[in-house]
């Protein structure tokens, strides 16, 4: 949590990605963890994007009561950036026909 | 006995809170906005918060109802500038201050205030030409 907190302070960033694809399973206390991270961005003035959430994860997420309305989940890693850079006013396009 | 200055900056007010607050000068601080807010009519309430390094759950409460009332009398708070530390501190004391808008510095938490201005803006004229 700290450093990414950190992290947002010094590049400036407005956006953060949680990525955790690599993560197999959370238990409630890591859940929990993770969502006062977000919180804290909030905080902070950045917004926080998850991505890669797999289905035992969301299962635990739901188990526990927490409300996730608030926080902007995608379900890849690409999506996530897709949205990022939307909200950041960038449009990917492919050069050439 | 001490006070924060509350800055006029056009339409919006700027509070910059340079020491550590004791609950007494949080109290006033809440005066003197909500005064402030309706002496002149300001659309939007500017926190910075950046020099505050140590906070507990009353001055957090104390900025979320701040950012309450200042809704209330038609004017959006931003905070900004929070530290990493605060920040956990708050989330930990389990005050996420739902509902207030966040910026990571003035200048941002300036663009904000004059996004929203300038939708409040276009809604009144779009709702004046339903009107006509």
């Amino acid at each position: 949590m700290e450093n990414l907190l950190g992290s947002i302070v010094s590049a400036g960033a407005s956006i953060a990605i949680l990525d955790i694809t690599g993560v197999p399973t959370v238990d409630t206390q890591v859940a929990q963890h993770l969502l006062k991270t977000v919180a804290a961005a909030r905080l902070m003035g950045a917004d926080c994007i998850i991505s890669g959430v797999r289905p035992q994860i969301a299962q635990t997420i739901v188990h526990l009561g927490v409300d996730l309305q608030n926080v902007t989940t995608k379900a890849t890693m690409a999506d996530a950036l897709k949205v990022a850079l939307q909200r950041l006013g960038y449009s990917m396009v492919r050069r050439g026909a | 006995m001490d006070r924060i200055p509350v800055l006029k900056l056009g339409e919006f007010l700027l509070v910059t809170i340079q020491v550590d607050m004791h609950d007494r000068l949080a109290m006033a601080l809440q005066d003197d906005i909500t005064a402030m807010v309706v002496r002149h009519g300001s659309s939007g309430v500017l926190i910075d918060i950046s020099a505050l390094t140590v906070v507990d759950s009353f001055i957090g409460r104390m900025i979320s109802n701040i950012a309450s009332m200042a809704r209330i009398l038609d004017a959006e708070t931003v905070v900004v500038g929070m530290q990493p530390a605060v920040a956990i501190t708050l989330v930990e004391l389990g005050l996420e201050l739902p509902g207030v808008r966040t910026a990571l510095n003035v200048e941002r938490g300036m663009v904000i205030l004059r996004k929203h201005l300038q939708d409040q803006d276009s809604d009144n004229t779009h709702n004046a030409d339903v009107a006509d």
